[in-house]
């Protein structure tokens, strides 16, 4: 076990249901993550991310294996350890922004201050300091409604650093925003990163964000991959395990896999239109899951 | 939490939030108001008794009230008690219901027979009933169109009427006042009376002296008249108890139902949020508290609503409708709101087993 990593991950297994509705979500995961390391966690819909994501949140109980947070195994704590733990150690980031409705941006951000046990004016002047210097100065008492979708974004990092949480998780960030109001959150995210050496965890299906990723993890059927061995199927475009694929042929000399019989097929009717998607994944120097 | 996140969910959704605090606060005015138009009853059913200046009231053995009761006794028995030490003055009454009438209009009343002299109620207006003439209470006059010179009957005769009093009326009868001996004249019974009310002198205690006339004059029995008030109300309880217990259930019930609702749909629509707040930290008993704060702030809001609709009820109703008085009485408060209290805890508990159980993972479920 690293001494400097400031998380730890040891076999860790999910399994939802049981006999003929067993499902095991994720299987026998293993990673370290640096402080100030950004891990961006890309797969298939279905592939475990989000049940990885809870994991290390804290949020859903581990079936089998070790979330080590600094020094404290949070698959180990009870319910009534969980809740102080997750306020103190973890910024959330959500597609949806999940901001309180009824709450001003300042209210947004101060209320998770009031959760972690900061109160008062304390708690006021952080929030107020931290959307001000996120630009959000002049929004402090508006309605969390009326905030554009970036506007929104930010106040949700905001609220995600304000107990200074050692880890960000940050579930598709990008998702529902323009490619500006995108770029810009990632900006902030790495910022984060590199200022203040707290870890970044994004689950997202946004190829845009593997610029500022330190680390990119495929996960599929519930383990992670090596990207370098991964390959696309050149009739839709999906990423595939050739160890896995279920069909196959062979052209010029190579195999050519596909994720499903059908794909195989299309490509290989008559009328297929040329070109479409052939290459191999590209950057496996920065993509290497350790 | 120094945000005020309840008050600030409850103010989101602010039609909601309004069409349920007038919900509850009806079925708290329903509780409320009944218990005050009870009260109303009360304190004009016992306005002569109050009024009397009798500090001990004098009935047969065993009567200690008015209402729905009757009491005779000989008339010598007033002179025995007038004879008894620390008694300043004993006077006899005579008290009958009657039936009023002028044309095709009818009055219920309870007839009070007084000696010249001795009637110690304030009039609102006229002079003090002479040889057959009555005084009537003002709103009973209203209902007969019977102003003073004009005439009543009753037990087959006719009173002019001379005077009028005012808030002696209940809801379905009032009190009329006409001289003792004409009275018994009328009734055919001379030498009887229905009560004697009884003056102390300075310096004697009213138990004092009841306990002192039940011992000196055989077949009666004497009450202070705070005891013998009470009992009348006790009356009043023992009738309305029914009604206001079965009126407290009905509160009860639609007060549960509505807040039970909107706090549920509020809770529904507002899920997701509390599944962010855990996430972010909120244990579960606080997600609870928030719950109940909610409802706990619609209920108090509901009950301040229906405290002020009653009070200003209290303030009309008299002059819409003169035969009904509200009285607003602490006690009565207390209880409504010890209701709005069992109100709001049967209201939150399903919502806040709701939220209490609100998953935190689900806050990555789109």
């Amino acid at each position: 076990m690293a001494a400097h990593s400031l998380v730890r991950i040891r076999d860790l297994s999910k399994t939802f249901g049981d006999d003929e509705t067993r499902v095991e979500a994720v299987r026998g995961l293993e990673l370290e993550l640096e402080r100030g390391e950004i891990v961006l966690v890309m797969g298939p819909s279905g592939s475990g991310k989000t049940t990885f994501l809870s994991m290390l949140g804290g949020l859903l109980r581990v079936s089998a294996g070790e979330i080590w947070i600094d020094d404290t195994d949070i698959a180990a704590l009870s319910e009534r350890e969980l809740p102080p733990f997750r306020a103190r150690a973890f910024g959330f980031i959500f597609q949806d922004f999940n901001l309180v409705a009824a709450l001003s941006a300042r209210e947004n951000v101060e209320v998770a201050l009031n959760i972690a046990g900061e109160t008062g004016r304390p708690a006021r002047e952080r929030a107020r300091s931290l959307l001000e210097s996120m630009g959000l100065g002049e929004r402090l008492d508006f309605p969390v409604e009326k905030l554009s979708g970036g506007e929104k974004q930010r106040v949700a990092i905001a609220r995600a650093i304000a107990n200074r949480p050692a880890l960000i998780l940050a579930d598709e960030p990008t998702a529902n925003l323009d490619s500006h109001h995108g770029a810009e959150t990632m900006r902030l995210l790495r910022q984060l990163a590199k200022d203040d050496q707290t870890t970044v965890v994004i689950v997202s299906h946004d190829e845009r964000l593997r610029e500022v990723a330190d680390r990119v993890l495929w996960l599929e059927d519930g383990r992670f991959k090596t990207l370098q061995a991964l390959v696309r199927d050149p009739s839709c475009g999906m990423l595939i395990d050739p160890g896995e694929a279920p069909a196959s042929i062979e052209q010029d000399g190579t195999t050519v896999y596909f994720c499903s019989r059908g794909c195989r097929d299309e490509f290989l009717a008559p009328d297929r239109t040329p070109g479409g998607y052939s290459e191999v994944e590209m950057r496996p120097a920065k993509e290497a899951g350790r | 939490m120094s945000v005020p996140v309840a008050r600030r969910q409850l103010l989101a959704r602010k039609g909601r939030t309004f069409a349920g605090i007038a919900g509850i606060a009806t079925a708290l005015l329903l509780v409320l108001a009944l218990k005050a138009i009870f009260a109303g009853m009360e304190q004009r059913l016992t306005a002569y008794i109050d009024g009397s200046g009798a500090d001990v009231i004098v009935a047969q053995r065993g009567v200690r009230s008015m209402h729905m009761t009757e009491s005779a006794l000989p008339e010598r028995a007033a002179r025995a008690i007038t004879a008894l030490p620390g008694v300043a003055r004993a006077r006899p009454i005579l008290y009958v219901p009657a039936t009023l009438e002028r044309g095709d209009r009818r009055g219920l009343v309870y007839l009070i027979g007084e000696d010249p002299g001795d009637a110690p109620i304030a009039l609102a207006r006229g002079r003090r009933p002479g040889r057959g003439e009555i005084v009537l209470d003002r709103e009973l006059a209203k209902t007969l169109r019977s102003p003073p010179g004009s005439s009543v009957r009753a037990f087959g005769r006719s009173f002019r009427v001379s005077g009028e009093v005012s808030g002696f009326t209940l809801i379905s009868n009032a009190f009329a006042f006409v001289r003792r001996q004409d009275l018994a004249a009328t009734l055919r019974s001379p030498g009887v009376v229905s009560y004697i009310l009884v003056e102390a002198e300075p310096g004697v205690r009213p138990s004092e002296l009841a306990e002192r006339i039940d011992r000196a004059v055989p077949g009666v029995t004497a009450s202070t008249r705070e005891a013998f008030a009470r009992s009348e109300r006790r009356l009043v309880g023992d009738m309305s108890t029914d009604i206001v217990r079965a009126m407290i259930l009905v509160g009860f019930v639609i007060g549960v139902a509505v807040a039970g609702l909107v706090a549920y749909s509020a809770a529904l629509s507002q899920l997701r949020e509390y599944a962010v707040l855990r996430a972010l930290g909120l244990r579960a008993r606080g997600a609870l508290g928030l719950a109940l704060a909610q409802v706990g702030t619609m209920v108090a809001a509901a009950f301040l609503l229906a405290l002020a609709l009653v009070w200003a009820l209290a303030q009309l109703l008299p002059a819409l409708s003169p035969l009904l008085s509200l009285a607003i009485k602490p006690g009565d408060v207390a209880q409504t709101l010890a209701l709005a209290g069992a109100v709001a805890l049967g209201a939150a508990a399903f919502p806040a087993l709701r939220v209490s159980r609100v998953d935190p993972a689900s806050v990555f479920r789109r």
